[in-house]
């Protein structure tokens, strides 16, 4: 999916960076020079994460959506488990007595990470 | 003089414990399999918003033998779920306050559970405020280590808050068991909850 802010955004990056080298340059490095800090917002987004056992042994997996993302990736104890377009998954390849930790990340259609949640991690009860 | 809302440390006390909050309803195929004669009606699961009241004695003596794991058999005095807007009775002496400071077979793991079980024409209906503080099966949280220093009945905050391993750690949970199934006929569960100490009362 097209980021139209992203690109706006990483261009006015990069003219920032230009401006400082040529200025730089052309003072001969004798004069000073203008740090220009780019305090933007993180190019990652956040994504909320909960979790909610749905039955003795299948963990309902709930994650926020993003409008920049095409594809989630559901990492279970740092495995892929699916690779989803969805916002939710019940993972009921799971076993009582264990514990869980889950993380997702949202891709772009370039296959950049734009979102990315927390790890939630549940213990499953006998 | 009994007190309301003050605790004397060195009586035995009645807390009453109160959460209440939301879960996910089961889908609509869901109800429409639940037999008629539940005891909560499928508009009151539809509705998503539970609630429960346990009223506890905090100087019940320890029944297991186990020194990592407290059974307080008898503590609960009275227990209360709301689905909805219907309210059941637990029957007390089905349930169980109990510890574990590592205990049960698993040094890895503490809990604080106050569970609940009732037997029904439909099966096993069965009623937790369960919380764990879990780490890696390497690790001994027995004793000094972890949340819990002993299996001794926490203090009414603790059992009402406990600092569990993960905000999906603290939850309250409904399940409902025929004989002869592996599959429960409905089970709930929800980490949405708020729980707070009401009041306690001095005796």
């Amino acid at each position: 999916m097209w980021r139209p802010s992203a690109v706006f955004g990483s261009l006015l990056r990069t003219a920032a960076v230009l401006i400082c080298v040529v200025t730089v340059t052309a003072c001969g490095g004798g004069g000073y020079a203008e740090v220009v800090v780019d305090s933007g917002p993180p190019p990652v987004a956040l994504l909320g994460i909960s979790l909610t056992r749905v039955g003795p042994e299948a963990i309902e997996v709930d994650w926020s959506d993003d409008p920049y993302v095409d594809r989630f990736i559901v990492r279970r104890d740092g495995h892929t488990l699916a690779n989803v377009n969805a916002t939710t998954l019940i993972d009921a390849s799971v076993f009582v007595d264990e514990r869980y930790c889950y993380q997702v990340s949202g891709y772009d259609t370039s296959g950049l990470l734009v979102a990315a949640s927390d790890t939630a991690c549940v213990v499953l009860l006998p | 003089m009994a007190a309301v809302g003050v605790v004397r440390p060195s009586a035995a006390a009645e807390i009453n414990l109160s959460g209440t909050g939301t879960f996910k309803p089961p889908s609509a195929e869901q109800l429409a399999s639940l037999p008629a004669d539940l005891a909560f009606t499928r508009a009151d699961l539809a509705s998503g918003q539970w609630s429960f009241v346990v009223r506890y004695e905090d100087r019940t003596s320890d029944a297991d033998s186990d020194p990592y794991a407290g059974r307080y058999l008898g503590a609960i005095r009275a227990f209360r779920l709301t689905v909805g807007s219907t309210t059941i009775e637990m029957p007390v002496d089905q349930a169980e306050l109990s510890v574990s400071d590592g205990g049960f077979g698993s040094p890895h793991r503490e809990s604080i559970r106050l569970e609940a079980k009732s037997l029904a024409p439909y099966g096993a209906l069965r009623v937790g405020w369960i919380q764990l503080n879990q780490r890696s099966r390497s690790d001994d949280l027995r004793g000094a280590v972890g949340a819990l220093s002993s299996d001794a009945m926490p203090a009414p905050s603790t059992i009402a808050n406990f600092a569990a391993s993960s905000p999906f750690d603290r939850f309250l949970q409904l399940r409902i068991d025929r004989p002869g199934e592996a599959r429960p006929l409905l089970y709930l569960s929800s980490s949405r909850v708020s729980v707070a100490v009401d009041s306690a009362v001095a005796r």
